[in-house]
């Protein structure tokens, strides 16, 4: 785990550019997709596993024209599910030495390290996010069970890649997609946030190049929307919030190489209700958790513990995470686009 | 003739497919672990046209269970009678795997991404690691996994990484 910054030779005189070329990235949008677009700090440093307990309601009723006195009652069931939380932990030792030639590269190797362990533990939380640690234990958002998997049928013109497939049409079967997932949810007509979480190359091509070609009919957007837009405006006249967020981890992850996917969460549960007689009246027992796309964390950041060692310092960087947990799996659609 | 289509996974399936010369794509719900036939009778291109769309999204037919190498494959047959159950619950298990692979193979690139100045400066001789432990091996949780995986920044050579599963 060193630092690598070496001796070399430069031509007198010069000048020094003194900013740096730092290596850039994708800053992944995956925490939208997570319920409050964010971890859920709530573990404990030494919290090995996380338990949400779940309520369960079987209702029996007795209607009859004379009274009846041998009643049924309603069946409460509780029960329990859990997920695993991992520490991830990085370290590195530097030296006076260590820090004097960084800094003849104009770098802070204190503030270098704070951000790489941060960069290191962010990416591994993300992958923890979509993929699992342990995925054979259903771990990560793309392995919910009981989630849906659709894939994207050819257009009625034979295309079956993204780059070539009629914008109109894909507009409507992302639509289609995103009604389904809230008929499962019993969300239609309720407001909710609908997060698209897919590859630049999947969602840029929706945002930016698919323009809904004119046809001898009107269609929504025609000649003058992108597919993306026409998915978003639509949504929102009926009170649906469409977030677009990118991650390229997604490229290749829609069953073979060539296909990709792309997640359409329902991160938060605006539980359905309606006034006076509500169908869903058990719902308002309280605590309801309204996520349904949950990850774990003890902190915001990793903790830094740096320790004086013989002839440097010893820095640590250390957090408690969970892997994504999607509680309620109709919250989940993952769909495979070819491109 | 009869195509039926299995689900060797723990997620429930829409199969969105389209017969040539058809304006409207049509949709078939698998359950999970379940498998349901196509509701029309199919011959020539169009047989062809949708086991093509199976194909293209990873669906092996059943005599070739090993091409199960992604998560979400499918399973298909043309022929009179249903898949096995045996078959679906083999799938199950390759699924199981293939999804475990690329949970793997995400965790050794969080290390590689961590490091990528190092590698795409053609670092020398440069080593670093991430070390992810789960410690219920100490409170036996069973099914717990810890995770190591070191990440060698030399061009071209791959991370090792250990992975051991608890017992209760």
């Amino acid at each position: 785990m060193p630092s690598i910054f070496n001796a070399r030779t430069l031509v007198h005189p010069s000048h020094q550019e003194p900013g740096l070329i730092i290596t850039q990235s994708q800053a992944s949008g995956y925490t939208d997709v997570l319920a409050g677009e964010g971890l859920r700090v709530q573990l404990g440093p030494i919290d090995k596993v996380v338990y949400a307990n779940r309520l369960d309601v079987r209702t029996q009723i007795a209607a009859n024209q004379a009274t009846a006195n041998a009643l049924p009652g309603a069946t409460l069931t509780g029960d329990f599910i859990q997920t695993a939380t991992y520490t991830v932990r990085q370290r590195n030792e530097y030296s006076e030495y260590d820090v004097a030639e960084a800094g003849e590269y104009n770098v802070a190797l204190p503030m270098a390290y704070r951000y790489a362990h941060r960069q290191g533990a962010f990416q591994f939380i993300r992958n923890a996010g979509l993929y699992g640690v342990s995925a054979a234990n259903s771990e990560g958002l793309i392995n919910t069970p009981g989630a849906t998997t659709v894939n994207l049928p050819p257009d009625s013109y034979g295309n079956t890649t993204l780059p070539t497939y009629d914008a109109g049409q894909l507009a409507i079967w992302f639509n289609s997609v995103i009604q389904a997932g809230l008929s499962r949810m019993y969300l239609m007509g309720t407001p909710v946030r609908v997060v698209i979480l897919g590859p630049q190359r999947i969602l840029g091509t929706m945002q930016l190049q698919d323009i809904v070609q004119t046809t001898s009919y009107q269609r929504p957007g025609a000649g003058t929307a992108t597919t993306a837009q026409v998915i978003t405006t639509v949504n929102k006249e009926f009170g649906y919030t469409i977030d677009w967020a990118f991650d390229d981890t997604l490229i290749g992850q829609g069953g073979s190489s060539t296909t990709d996917a792309v997640l359409v969460v329902f991160p938060e549960l605006n539980v359905p209700k309606v006034p006076g007689i509500n169908t869903n009246e058990f719902a308002m027992v309280a605590p309801n958790i309204s996520g349904n796309t949950l990850q774990y964390a003890d902190v915001i950041a990793p903790v830094e513990v740096t320790t004086p060692i013989p002839e440097g310092l010893d820095v640590t960087s250390t957090m408690r995470v969970s892997s994504g947990w999607c509680i309620r799996s109709q919250a989940i659609t993952i769909a495979q686009i070819p491109y | 003739m009869r195509v039926y289509v299995a689900n060797p996974t723990l997620q429930h399936r829409d199969f969105h497919y389209r017969i040539p010369g058809v304006q409207t794509s049509r949709v078939l719900r698998i359950r999970a672990g379940g498998q349901e036939q196509l509701p029309e009778s199919l011959d020539g291109s169009d047989l062809q046209s949708v086991l093509q769309q199976l194909q293209g999204i990873g669906a092996v037919p059943k005599s070739d269970l090993a091409s199960i190498v992604a998560p979400k494959a499918l399973i298909f047959d043309v022929a009179p009678n249903p898949i096995k159950a045996e078959t679906i619950e083999e799938g199950l298990g390759l699924d199981e795997d293939a999804r475990q692979e690329v949970s793997a193979a995400k965790m050794e690139e969080s290390g590689l991404q961590a490091f990528a100045r190092a590698q795409s400066g053609g670092a020398r001789a440069v080593e670093a690691s991430m070390e992810v432990v789960e410690v219920t091996d100490r409170g036996a949780v069973k099914g717990g996994v810890n995770y190591e995986v070191v990440v060698s920044s030399k061009p071209n050579r791959r991370a090792a990484r250990k992975r051991t599963e608890t017992k209760a």
